[in-house]
């Protein structure tokens, strides 16, 4: 029994990201994320879930980092 | 969750790889967005603001150090390379910064000449050039944090104490992944903290919210003036260069461990009541 092949774009649309409204070339980029990038942007998406609402009421002043 | 369709400009261009980083860190925005705008709220704000000037001492006074680093890195192999074979025999090649891919990916693409990571690699030419140019523009950004720091009535000799695990955590890795693998990883560092600057508003915002006195912000209003301008020169540059897949991969991957420690440094400073 062989391991499943790696899907990003799977892996994204089952985490919850919106891939049925990717265009192609997002496709095209996203699918070629691996597992560690994928874990990450999951991992990113769980945080934000729970407050996203206070990110639309108040983006206007966001932003902060600086290089 | 909504996820921007990018407006890239130059996309389709060149190698597209700046196109597909800045794409891969828009996913990720929306979590570093949320940390800031909690960072902001308007209680305890005067209090949060001064240990943010502190947190981003931590961080800025690594930005030349690091551009300094990656550039001497071009015209030298990793630390710790391992012996390589010839892929110009066929031979394989382990640990390669050209060809090799650390990260979890399959080892594509590279083009070390007779063994040599340096010579073969033509990313490392221009992202020198990219490098040299632009470290100047951001020397001295830590001395107007601390002018900043005095002037929102904080103590110059706070950034005495040591500097905080989690802002080891946002600018450690691009150390290790300069000195150990190859230095064009740190322009997936630069992409995420310059693609996601202050808002022009914001300064104004913090003022107004804090009563503290516009010398207090100088750095902010810099950044989010230029800020805009000097991502997309990172993204242009990646559009240009040719990156093998798993130096395509590091970057992302830099990039998004940036907007993941980035978040968590947020989220602490905005933990701050």
């Amino acid at each position: 029994m062989t391991a499943p092949e790696w899907n990003a774009l799977d892996a994204l649309n089952a985490a919850g990201f919106p891939v049925g409204s990717f265009t192609a070339e997002q496709c095209e980029v996203f699918g070629r994320l691996s597992t560690a990038e994928v874990d990450m942007l999951v991992d990113l998406k769980a945080r934000l879930d729970a407050v996203e609402p206070e990110v639309q009421a108040h983006g206007a002043v966001a932003g902060a980092a600086l290089f | 969750m909504s996820i921007p369709n990018p407006t890239v400009t130059g996309g389709g261009a060149g190698t597209g790889h700046g196109t597909a980083l800045r794409m891969t860190l828009q996913l990720a925005a929306p979590a570093v967005r949320r940390a800031a705008v909690h960072l902001w709220r308007p209680q305890g704000l005067r209090r949060r603001y001064l240990a943010y000037l502190l947190a981003m001492h931590e961080v800025i006074r690594a930005s030349v150090p690091l551009m300094e680093l990656a550039a001497a890195g071009c015209d030298r192999p990793a630390a710790g390379d391992p012996v390589r074979g010839d892929p110009a025999r066929g031979d394989p090649v382990r640990g390669d910064p050209v060809g090799g891919d650390p990260l979890g990916g399959a080892a594509v693409g590279g083009a070390a000449v007779g063994g040599d990571p340096v010579r073969g690699d033509p990313v490392r030419a221009p992202l020198r050039a990219y490098l040299a140019e632009h470290i100047p523009e951001e020397r001295d950004h830590d001395d107007w944090l601390l002018a900043d720091l005095v002037a929102a009535g904080g103590a110059a000799d706070r950034p005495g104490r040591p500097p905080g695990p989690l802002a080891a955590r946002l600018v450690g890795p691009q150390y290790y992944w300069i000195a150990h693998w190859h230095p064009v990883c740190l322009l997936g560092y630069i992409g995420a903290l310059e693609g996601n600057p202050p808002s022009p508003l914001l300064a104004d915002h913090l003022a107004a919210a804090t009563g503290l006195c516009g010398a207090a912000f100088r750095t902010l209003r810099h950044h989010a003036q230029v800020d805009a301008g000097h991502s997309q020169a990172v993204f242009d540059l990646l559009d240009r260069l040719p990156l093998t897949a798993p130096q395509q991969r590091a970057v992302r991957v830099s990039g998004l461990h940036t907007m993941s420690a980035l978040t968590d440094l947020f989220d602490q400073l905005g933990a701050i009541t």
